[in-house]
């Protein structure tokens, strides 16, 4: 008896204790509840900007990674904004993500936690979320998030046939996980060029690399154009620093143009022409193309123009032209692994031929009229002299 | 005779008293320029430089040179003609008010380059045809505007080297200074950081904009535009996913409420039919194509510009609206400035369609970078 009257006073002390810190908690609750869920649909326009793009991370098994994104809305208003996950993938060979919702068995989607998952976000203030990911021991080899920033509230529904738009951008986040095992490893499928033939520069080379291994590869190289034993060009591959993610194939454009003439894209306000087709239209340039010193990234493409000379027609291109690739990528231990492939093209200005072609045939057929008239004179003198 | 002598010591005091002050004077007023400066284009130690010299006489007359003496931890170049002159204001091509030369500064029209030499530590402008100068004018010129070893400064830190500008009436001592590597110059750096800018034209989008549905035609919203800026230099895409994939009324509930979406499609959007069958879809067109290096595109699932008929009508389509994210364009291989795509609703009904004031959906439409 005396035993339960203790449990009694115990449990009554307890509750003391605890009784008013539980309402107090879910007060918290509640109020963060409230904060991050407007009760009305947001109605400024939605202008969210990131930064940076894409991420790429490096940890160890049972490490934690973590960067900062960084972002600002400009609707005008002080908003609610909120940080979602989900995961991309490559889709085509461009470089283009495919955004997914976490699947069954993504469990790596538990291991990325953010400092702040809702905050408030006041009118083009830049705000940074810090995004960590604490990776278990059995992780291993490429994880591809997508962060997806939106606004709290854009998902409220709305009534009266209406449809209700949320938006939102998402940052692409590259995580490689050095375990055992890991490979980087990058496989030339193609090296070629769009024409063997062409009439006038620019020549289009696509390089598609397969990425074979189990983590993300970002390759770069050179191809080397020479005819003879002479270098006449030279073009970066993948100047834009892009990746090929394990398991899918990469294809990376390049083009080579300088050359007298050469068909370059018509531009409108700065954008290629298109024609009905889907093609960049061109128009033929009898100029040389002027190298990009705008580029805020040193090209070794750019410094190769500058010391070429500007004489057009040194640079007149004409007969057969040997490509060189040379691409490499960094293995698990940083050194660099080179691929090599090498193409032969033709430029043959075929139409200038046929009008210098023309030329020689209408002036060796006036040649040949003349001597043929002054033989005919010739005849008629000597057989006049021999009359008298 | 005593008396005549102080007579003549008292006048010739008297004149010297009065004398004396006006002879100092003048002599002040003849020989000291009443402002020089030698601007040095760099102050650091052991650096190749050019300079600006400017004066403003005290005396009234002509000169025929301007002679300027460097402290004698400078090196010049000893030559004719070396310290290549120029009466440049506006070197940077500014225009007026340019604060190149001080306030109200005239050129030396007249100076010649100069004849540097090493072992007086001088060079020496000649002024040809010499110049009457104007007493309180400040006279200006520049010598080796680009800079080059004919004029090298002192090895040695120092706060104070003496230095001298003279004409031919004027001179005036003036300090020179020199300071240590790299402390003459600012190195400005700045990083331009990888952005994203994503713009949703709006939050709501009725169907039809004005009105009700009418099942006699396609029935159409206004469109809400996506507009992405970005340095990413592969470009961007876009994706837009469905919450109902269709209206739904939730009043009426159910499929019995629901204006379901037009089936996926594969690389071309549906055609919608008027009283026909009650479905609803996407329409995607691009909206504006800004300053940018990237090409933009529509998806062609919800290509509809390519299959419209023209004009519209009721001849029109869609693609679906669907629980996943769907590419629904992109801008593809460069950067973007402005380019955008025009979202727009769209749905057909039929004469007995459940009425009912709350049908809706929400699509939510995410923008990215490519990787």
């Amino acid at each position: 008896m005396g035993n339960i009257k203790m449990l009694g006073a115990l449990f009554l002390a307890v509750a003391m204790v605890v009784g008013p810190v539980t309402p107090i908690w879910t007060g918290v609750a509640e109020a963060a509840k409230a904060t991050a869920t407007p009760l009305t649909r947001p109605t400024a326009p939605l202008r969210l900007t990131t930064s940076p793009l894409p991420i790429v991370l490096n940890t160890k098994p049972g490490q934690s990674a973590s960067t900062d994104i960084k972002i600002k809305q400009s609707g005008g208003d002080t908003e609610q904004l909120q940080v979602s996950l989900m995961k991309f993938s490559a889709t085509g060979e461009t470089g283009q993500p495919k955004l997914s919702d976490r699947g069954p068995g993504d469990d790596y989607f538990d291991w990325v936690t953010f400092d702040r998952p809702t905050f408030t976000a006041p009118n083009d203030v830049w705000q940074t979320v810090k995004m960590t990911v604490n990776v278990p021991k059995s992780a291993a080899f490429s994880y591809y998030y997508a962060v997806v920033f939106s606004r709290v509230g854009d998902t409220i529904k709305v009534g009266n046939g209406q449809s209700g738009i949320a938006g939102g951008t998402a940052v692409l986040v590259m995580m490689s996980v050095d375990s055992p095992g890991a490979s980087r490893s990058l496989q030339l499928a193609t090296f070629s060029v769009a024409h063997r033939v062409m009439e006038f520069l620019p020549t289009d080379f696509t390089v598609r690399l397969k990425n074979n291994g189990n983590v993300f590869v970002r390759p770069g190289g050179n191809i080397f154009i020479s005819q003879g034993n002479k270098q006449v060009g030279l073009v970066t591959v993948n100047s834009e620093l892009g990746m090929v993610l394990s398991g899918s194939t990469r294809a990376f454009s390049a083009e080579w143009n300088y050359g007298f003439p050469y068909f370059n894209d018509v531009k409108i306000d700065g954008k290629n022409k298109i024609d009905k087709k889907g093609n960049p239209v061109r128009v033929l340039n009898w100029g040389l193309p002027e190298p990009d010193k705008t580029s805020a990234i040193s090209s070794g493409e750019d410094d190769f123009i500058a010391k070429q000379s500007r004489n057009p027609l040194t640079n007149f291109r004409f007969g057969e032209y040997t490509a060189h690739l040379l691409i490499t990528y960094p293995d698990n231990f940083g050194h660099d692994v080179p691929m090599e492939s090498t193409l032969t093209f033709w430029v043959i200005p075929w139409r200038m031929l046929l009008v210098v072609l023309a030329i020689l045939l209408v002036v060796g057929f006036g040649l040949y009229s003349s001597a043929r008239r002054a033989m005919g004179w010739t005849k008629v003198v000597r057989k006049f002299g021999k009359r008298r | 005779m005593r008396q005549r002598r102080s007579v003549g010591l008292r006048v010739w005091l008297v004149v010297a008293t009065i004398l004396t002050p006006l002879v100092w004077v003048g002599g002040a007023q003849a020989g000291q320029l009443q402002v020089a400066l030698v601007r040095l284009d760099r102050m650091a130690k052991s650096t190749n430089t050019g300079g600006t010299v400017c004066f403003k006489p005290a005396s009234a007359g002509s000169t025929s040179s301007v002679v300027i003496k460097f402290p004698t931890s400078f090196t010049l170049a000893t030559g004719t003609g070396n310290f290549v002159a120029n009466t440049t204001a506006d070197p940077d091509s500014v225009g007026s008010g340019n604060l190149y030369w001080p306030s109200g500064a005239s050129a030396l029209t007249n100076v010649q380059n100069g004849d540097g030499d090493n072992s007086a530590k001088t060079a020496t402008f000649a002024v040809s045809p010499a110049m009457t100068l104007t007493v309180g004018t400040l006279y200006c010129f520049n010598f080796n505007l680009t800079d080059s070893s004919v004029l090298v400064t002192g090895s040695t830190v120092s706060g104070s080297l003496g230095g001298n500008v003279a004409t031919n009436l004027d001179s005036a001592n003036i300090a020179f200074a020199v300071v240590d590597t790299g402390q003459d110059q600012i190195n400005v750096s700045a990083v331009v950081p990888p952005i994203f800018q994503f713009d949703l034209g709006g939050t709501t989008d009725p169907v039809p904009h004005t009105g009700n549905l009418d099942y006699t035609a396609v029935n159409e919203s206004q469109g809400i535009s996506v507009t992405v800026h970005t340095n990413a230099k592969q470009g961007w895409v876009a994706w837009a996913k469905s919450a109902n994939q269709g209206l739904q009324s939730t009043s009426i509930g159910g499929s019995t409420g629901l204006i379901g979406s037009v089936g996926w499609n594969a690389a071309a959007p549906t055609h919608l039919q008027p009283n026909v069958s009650s479905k609803y879809g996407l329409a995607v067109t691009i909206a504006a194509s800004g300053t940018s290096t990237c090409t933009m595109g529509v998806a062609p699932e919800y290509n509809t510009a390519s299959v419209d008929g023209s004009p519209l009508g009721t001849d029109r389509y869609s693609g679906a609206a669907t629980a996943n994210f769907q590419q629904i364009g992109q801008c593809a291989g460069g950067t973007s400035n402005g380019d955008a795509l025009l979202l727009k609703e769209r749905v057909a009904i039929t004469s007995v369609t459940p009425a009912a004031t709350d049908y809706t959906d929400t699509l939510t439409v995410v923008g990215a970078g490519y990787f």
